[in-house]
């Protein structure tokens, strides 16, 4: 199923439907209860005073008449004074010793390489351990001192972030060679950038030309071979950012990249990409491949978590092995 | 389009149900349709009525269909928007017993596809497909980072491709 076929099935889905009649006859109860209320009530900058401003959801509660819910609110707020007292005594080490939580013993290091597509995704863990895949065209081995989770693997890239992750800016990416810069997320508009024309060698003058700043680090070796090491992140003056991109993001871009093994399908939108931001820096790593194109390797974090980037290349981009086979 | 006039409140309440009745049904099967959860599905709806009680009772503007589908589109993003870490699992938990059984018109498959999804994962594929957001909108709509976001909708794009595929196989 393709993204259109998604959309218009999705769509079919929001169709009318008449609630039950103890459903509507709640709901035209507190509309019918909220209209009293503003038409005898004093004018909306009072209201607005005393807390009636525009209603944000709330858990269900509407059963509860209102003195009801002000024995809740009260109650809600003695659990968490108790709550809180009982976390500050357990930091102060308080005279009871905390109950005892189960620890899950550390998953144990597997020597055998497991092949990174053979695991489910999305959520796959990968516990320490060695890892290789062939997804990049270029083998490629790699070794896992901690858990990360596959977020996707395909033909041209696969990515991995922390565990738990959704709220964790972290993201390994490989890919076989940078494609262009977007300040649109639209794949299709890669066509309008000249996809593949840029040397996969002349990153530096490719970067020059747009609103990103790059610091260029000392060359490291990965797998014996000579990378470039760039650290990346969009000027925080440029003014062609995407327009859509969060406020605290501003401004960002996207950059695509292009695949050796894998063409782009812009009806997918499934070029391997990532977005670059003001707020977070992306280590780029450009590995010299004899007589082709380079692997590309991205690590990213926000400015939080910059000391993850250097745990990266000194754990797992240091076992990485390409051509292994 | 029904324009409330400001003649009396009585009219104004009457007039402000038969608003109500006419559009109950629309609202109520969007938003179902989209979270799936008939216990959510009422709240908006009382919410985007409560809205529009409100702005009959300040000024004489109309209420149209299209205001009442924005509102509530906006109110489900609020909701969703608050399912956090920390709170999401107890809503999820409280709103298991909620999940519908698939409307008549409705799309089995897919429905029960969704059915398997989080809310959170659910709520970006309705709003970059459906809503046709772009995936920093949803980022901005959800709370969440840009590259959070970007990871949640590969996630769940693949998730729910899965569950279709398993639910194919039964």
């Amino acid at each position: 199923m393709n993204d259109l076929e998604l959309a218009r099935r999705l769509r079919a889905n929001e169709q009318p439907l008449e609630p039950d009649d103890d459903v509507v006859a709640r709901v035209e109860a507190r509309m019918l209860e909220v209209f009293e209320r503003a038409t005898t009530c004093p004018p909306p900058a009072t209201r607005k005073a005393a807390g009636e401003g525009d209603p944000v959801f709330v858990t269900p509660s509407r059963s509860a008449p209102p003195s009801q819910r002000s024995w809740m609110v009260i109650a809600a707020a003695v659990a968490a004074l108790a709550l809180v007292s009982g976390l500050l005594l357990m930091r102060s080490g308080g005279d009871r010793a905390p109950a005892a939580v189960p620890v899950p013993p550390p998953p144990s290091f597997h020597d055998e390489p497991q092949n990174v597509s053979s695991l489910p995704f999305p959520g796959a863990r990968f516990g320490p351990g060695v890892y290789e895949t062939g997804l990049l065209g270029e083998p490629l081995r790699f070794e896992l001192g901690g858990e990360r989770e596959l977020v996707f693997a395909r033909p041209g890239e696969f990515l991995l972030s922390h565990p738990g992750s959704t709220d964790t800016d972290f993201r390994i990416a490989l890919f076989a060679r940078l494609g262009g810069w977007s300040t649109r997320e639209e794949a299709p508009d890669i066509g309008f950038l000249g996809v593949g024309s840029i040397d996969p060698y002349d990153i530096e003058s490719w970067i020059a030309e747009n609103d990103v700043i790059a610091r260029r680090r000392p060359d490291i070796d990965v797998a014996g071979r000579s990378a470039e090491v760039y650290d990346v992140h969009v000027d925080p003056a440029s003014e062609n950012g995407f327009p859509g991109c969060p406020v605290e993001a501003r401004p960002c871009f996207w950059y695509y990249s292009v695949s050796t093994v894998a063409r782009p399908d812009p009806m997918r939108r499934e070029v391997p990409s990532g977005p670059l931001g003001a707020n977070a820096t992306s280590r780029f790593y450009v590995v010299a491949i004899d007589g082709a194109d380079p692997v590309f390797i991205e690590a990213s974090a926000s400015a939080d978590h910059l000391d993850w980037l250097d745990e990266f290349e000194t754990t797992i981009l240091r076992s990485v092995e390409l051509g292994a086979g | 389009m029904l324009s409330v006039a400001a003649s009396s409140s009585g009219k104004q309440a009457a007039d402000l149900s038969a608003l109500f009745r006419s559009h109950a049904a629309e609202i109520y099967g969007l938003v179902l349709g989209r979270c799936g959860d008939r216990a959510v599905a009422e709240e908006v709806l009382a919410q985007t009525f409560e809205a529009a009680a409100r702005q009959l009772a300040r000024s004489n503007d109309e209420v149209s269909a299209g205001w009442l589908v924005t509102v509530a589109r906006r109110r489900l993003v609020d909701h969703w928007r608050q399912q956090r870490r920390g709170v999401e699992l107890a809503s999820r938990l409280a709103s298991r017993t909620n999940h519908a059984e698939p409307p008549p018109h409705a799309d089995p498959e897919l429905w029960a596809a969704l059915s398997s999804l989080s809310p959170r994962q659910r709520a970006v594929l309705i709003l970059r497909y459906v809503d046709d957001w772009s995936v920093a909108e949803v980022a901005e709509g959800l709370g969440m980072s840009l590259r959070a976001a970007e990871s949640l909708l590969v996630r769940a794009r693949s998730s729910l491709r899965s569950a279709i595929d398993q639910g194919a196989r039964r």
